[in-house]
């Protein structure tokens, strides 16, 4: 049921220019029970100062961009990289999946943040065997 | 499984305002009972909970409440530090009642209003980017409710009382156009136009009740409240050059079930007062913010109140409440991942009636209550996740609950209602 009342309702004004945080994983998938044995690249190099609708040149002026890395579900260890840095490169234990956050902050202060997820593959039910995590 | 992000939420006025039935937003001396009501003589309380009630009304009141909750419920993942999903709940809310004016049959006839305003939004409605991310049922958005309730209670012969009441949510009617006009600025980024439209309507929801009082001191109450619900929906269209994608938001909350509560109240000895409510909630009904049902459905609970209140002398009570509330969430083997679990209900409150005192014709009750949010484990279904790459061989889990989760928690809450006769004692007509 419906009245007829209404009124308009305002939602505020547009938000301050962000950065746009963008994290690739390389494999996207380890094997269930991986045993820290596949190195898992994490990457935020397609983040960006401004986020726009076409490929624009980074300013070579601009303050670069700072990263941070939470990581949480399975257990990891790093091997290579920083947890504030562009890039890095994780091992799990991969028996369940890696829950990866990242912050990105320019230098006026703006912060994005993203969410990736670093799936593990189960065994094939009639082989036992996992058939499918990426190269 | 990435879905549309998007929070919508609409500012609220700084106006001061009173309560309608809002899940945290009752008047102290409800909230110190654990809401063991149904049956008891009526006050402002009665215009959300038991219109039936209103008819004992014997003179205009008006009251004013404010509360504050602290939120602290915990999820942690099976062998995992868990992270707090705390925040804080607060609003400001009262009701209004009094006799028609006019001839002896319509003075028997009570009207309340009533009205509840959380501090922070009128209305918000969060839709997480990922189902699987944990999500608060009895807590999350509509613990901070906007309503407004009005009810008709009618005093009939032999200790009978009839009232219908009708509760107020927002709607909100949204509509987004997101365009491209390529004579309008200099790059890609200026020539993107997008219209929002925003309109706050009113849906209702209707209840019923009676209270039948053979004797002063004995009486049975009956209410039903139909369910509130919460939309935000329209059109989300995007239409640049060739690209025309036509799609809809279409975001829900349920605010609060269907119940039907039955209730008993007796005063054995003067100055005692015991009340007890049985309540059957609706919770099959519960549709995720996408309107979907939940896989596995939630289910319908029975919960169960008793409250005691004691008047050692004429200005002063206090006041004690426990409450059982089953949780409607069935073990959460897919996707979802919804916080939330069996809860016991305490209250504590007190109240002086300074009009007794001959201080000032007001009365004000204190009221604290703990909800304590029984731990839980869930375990993952493997074959009831989706596969999160179907573009890759072997079939992978990202689901955030999995393997599994536990929860916990509770929430501490105060108040404070101040109510003002507003004339003298009348007797019934």
């Amino acid at each position: 049921m419906l009245a007829a009342a209404a009124f308009s309702a305002a939602c505020g004004a547009p938000p301050e220019s962000a950065p746009s945080a963008v994290v690739t994983s390389d494999p996207e998938s380890v094997c269930l029970g991986d045993g820290f044995a596949t190195p898992i690249v994490l990457d935020a190099s397609d983040s960006a100062p401004r986020l726009t609708l076409v490929p624009a040149p980074p300013d070579p002026d601009a303050p670069p961009l700072r990263y941070r890395w939470t990581l949480s579900g399975s257990r990891w260890v790093l091997v290579e990289g920083v947890l504030d840095g562009e890039r890095l490169v994780v091992a799990i234990e991969g028996d369940r999946p890696l829950h990866v956050e990242l912050s990105v902050s320019d230098a006026e202060g703006g912060t994005a943040t993203t969410d990736h997820t670093v799936a593990v593959t189960l065994p094939d039910p009639a082989s036992g065997r996992c058939t499918g995590s990426d190269p | 499984m990435r879905v549309l992000l998007c929070t919508l939420i609409v500012l609220a006025p700084a106006a001061a305002s009173a309560q309608a039935g809002s899940a945290l937003g009752e008047p102290s001396a409800d909230a110190a009972l654990a809401n063991a009501v149904t049956a008891r003589p009526g006050d402002t309380g009665a215009i959300a909970r038991n219109p039936g009630a209103l008819g004992d009304v014997d003179r205009p009141v008006l009251s004013l409440t404010a509360h504050a909750a602290d939120l602290d419920l915990w999820f942690a993942r099976t062998d995992e530090g868990g992270h707090e999903m705390g925040r804080t709940v607060a609003g400001v809310g009262g009701g209004l009642v009094g006799r028609l004016p006019g001839p002896d049959w319509l003075r028997r006839v009570r009207l309340g209003v009533g009205v509840h305003l959380p501090t922070a939004h009128v209305l918000r409605l969060s839709a997480p980017p990922r189902e699987d991310r944990p999500t608060l049922v009895a807590y999350g958005d509509r613990a901070a409710r906007t309503g407004a309730t009005a009810a008709l209670g009618v005093e009939l012969p032999f200790g009978l009382g009839l009232g219908v009441g009708l509760s107020l949510t927002p709607f909100l009617r949204t509509s987004t156009v997101v365009g491209y006009d390529a004579t309008r600025g200099d790059t890609p980024d200026d020539n993107v136009v997008i219209d929002v439209e925003n309109e706050l309507l009113i849906e209702s929801a209707a209840m019923a009740g009676l209270r039948f009082a053979p004797i002063a001191e004995v009486a049975l109450g009956l209410a039903w409240r139909g369910q509130q619900d919460v939309r935000a929906k329209g059109p989300n269209d995007t239409r640049a050059g060739a690209v025309v994608v036509d799609a809809e938001v279409d975001f829900f909350e349920l605010f609060a079930p269907e119940e039907v509560a039955a209730g008993l109240y007796v005063e054995p000895v003067g100055g005692l007062r015991l009340s007890g409510d049985v309540v059957w909630a609706r919770w099959s009904r519960f549709r995720t913010i996408h309107d979907r049902r939940p896989s596995p459905r939630f289910e319908d609970v029975v919960a169960v109140r008793v409250g005691v209140e004691w008047t050692p002398t004429r200005f002063y009570r206090v006041r004690a409440g426990w409450g059982f509330e089953p949780s409607p969430v069935p073990e959460q083997t897919g996707v979802s991942s919804y916080v939330d679990g069996d809860r016991h209900v305490i209250g504590l409150g007190a109240g002086v009636d300074l009009e007794e005192l001959d201080v000032a014709r007001l009365r004000v009750d204190l009221h604290a209550r703990w909800h304590l949010v029984e731990r839980r484990r869930h375990t993952k279904d493997p074959a009831s996740l989706p596969d999160a790459h179907a573009d890759l061989p072997g079939r992978q889990i990202d689901n955030r609950g999995y393997p599994g989760f536990a929860t916990g928690g509770g929430l501490g809450q105060i108040g404070v209602t101040v109510t003002f006769p507003l004339g003298a004692r009348e007797e019934h007509p």
